[in-house]
């Protein structure tokens, strides 16, 4: 059986066999980051000591939360060159990308789904020799792993980052496994939250099915639902959402099938852009 | 023992945990406040099923009505508390804005959940059961800066069998279990250890007449 930190750990070994972190037996019992005690880690009596500068602490974390840290530009890129200095490169790290996402599947495999920036830095590195490196959102990486077959089985876990961030700590610390489309949790650095894709998903293929795909990507077309779902109901503007799907009956339909979560609600119009385009080209293809 | 529901006024907004707050272990914590010992299993007023080796009390089902559905809403807290300059301590600010000004990028921002009402439903002596979970400030995380506060508005009597809305373990008979399942790994009584469960969504609602 998978779990978050042993899914990523096995995934991101290749940074680890390139770039090894210089390790110390912990004197402290736990995970500075994901409290997990060492002997329960995938490497027992081996921690990466970690001190954001000089006169702080040190902390100890486990090789899985320590991974985001080490800098890789053999298997990742180059994120800069320190003071535009071609002899000084800063290698990019897991835990330092902001706008990317990515996936690790049951099988242990990463994929990051980045930005154009981000893929042209990472375009010589050994990820993306792999094939692992995608230009596109994390929440598209998911549906197009998931509509080519190459996320099963579900049920074993898979990880997936809606947004790796900036802040290492809070990715690690709160790092979710998912296991099935109904709860995808979307691991970032302000944490971790489930998102029913499932229901986004049925939910798209009814707007496409009733010719409201393009509709359905504008914010206006979904402003009284927004609104009632952060508290501010309007019974007028429902009624005119109702009429504009074609009646209460169809209005019933498509909430039905919308997810039960308030956020995911107001989050709506963003995950349509992403899921619709998608689809719909599934369908012309 | 007999089914009853618990019906609560839900005050603040909840963040959920987790494991979403399920009223044995909720139970537990209170008996432990109670009797200001939280080294052992308290005996709770509840009905415990052998065959499943869990309480037969529910997890928070959410209580909406025709005018107030389930609605988000957004807590800013600050994650760590660093200490305050003087300036800043003599004279602090009167309005924080969560978007833009300088307080803004040091809190977190959590997703929370408001409802009119919260339900647990359960087998045992409900009457017990509200004096006990009155004794909680609050339901979910942060119930110590005042979200999930609530205060318990009614005990019924129930047969529905409303408290089977709560994790059961993999091996149960999928036709005893009230939901569509979601494969999870979790305990399915307080202190227990994790095994393979079948649980209902996280979120579940209730209209309310």
């Amino acid at each position: 059986m998978n779990s978050a930190h042993g899914l990523f750990f096995q995934a991101t070994s290749l940074i680890r066999e390139v770039h090894p972190p210089t390790l110390e037996a912990p004197p402290t019992p736990l995970c500075a980051v994901c409290g997990r005690p060492f002997e329960e880690t995938e490497t027992p009596g081996s921690a990466y000591p970690y001190r954001y500068g000089g006169g702080m602490a040190t902390e100890y974390l486990c090789l899985a939360c320590a991974t985001p840290r080490i800098a890789a530009p053999r298997v990742l890129g180059v994120e800069r060159l320190a003071g535009g200095n071609p002899e000084a490169p800063v290698g990019a790290k897991l835990g330092m990308l902001p706008g990317s996402g990515g996936l690790i599947t049951p099988a242990g495999e990463l994929h990051l789904a980045l930005p154009a920036g981000f893929v042209r830095k990472f375009a010589d590195g050994l990820l993306a020799a792999r094939g692992q490196v995608h230009q596109c959102s994390s929440l598209a990486l998911l549906l197009h792993f998931h509509r080519d077959g190459r996320l099963g089985p579900l049920a074993e876990g898979f990880v997936f980052i809606e947004q790796f961030g900036r802040k290492a700590d809070r990715l690690m610390a709160g790092l979710r496994l998912s296991r099935g489309l109904e709860e995808v949790w979307f691991n970032s650095d302000e944490g971790a939250r489930p998102v029913d894709v499932a229901a986004l998903i049925a939910s798209a293929h009814w707007l496409i099915e009733h010719d409201l795909a393009g509709r359905a990507q504008k914010p206006a077309f979904w402003r009284a639902l927004t609104l009632a779902s952060k508290g501010a109901r309007s019974e007028r503007a429902l009624a005119t959402f109702a009429e504009a799907l074609g009646g209460v009956e169809a209005a019933q339909a498509l909430i039905d099938r919308l997810p039960v979560d308030p956020h995911d609600r107001v989050d709506i119009v963003r995950y349509m852009r992403a899921i619709i385009p998608i689809l719909e080209a599934e369908v012309g293809a | 023992m007999s089914g009853f529901r618990l019906l609560l006024k839900q005050h603040t907004p909840l963040l959920l945990t987790g494991v979403t707050p399920r009223l044995d272990r909720l139970l537990q914590e209170a008996c432990s406040r109670l009797h200001q010992d939280w080294s052992r299993l308290h005996d709770l007023p509840l009905a415990w099923d052998a065959e499943q080796g869990f309480f037969r009390a529910s997890q928070v089902i959410f209580g909406i009505t025709a005018e107030h559905g389930l609605e988000a809403r957004e807590l800013g807290l600050p994650a760590s508390v660093g200490c305050l300059g003087l300036g800043e301590a003599a004279d602090p600010p009167r309005r924080v804005a969560l978007n833009g000004s300088p307080t803004s990028p040091r809190l977190s921002r959590h997703k929370a959940y408001l409802a009119p009402y919260l339900l647990f439903y359960g087998e045992g002596d409900g009457q017990a059961c509200a004096e006990l979970l009155e004794l909680l400030d609050g339901l979910g995380r942060e119930y110590a800066r005042a979200a999930g506060a609530f205060s318990v508005l009614e005990v019924s009597a129930d047969a529905s069998g409303q408290w089977g809305l709560r994790p059961w373990p993999s091996s149960a008979d999928a036709r005893r279990v009230p939901f569509e399942p979601v494969a999870d790994h979790l305990s399915l009584a307080p202190r227990g250890e994790s095994v393979g469960v079948l649980r209902p969504p996280r979120l579940i609602r209730e209209r309310v007449a």
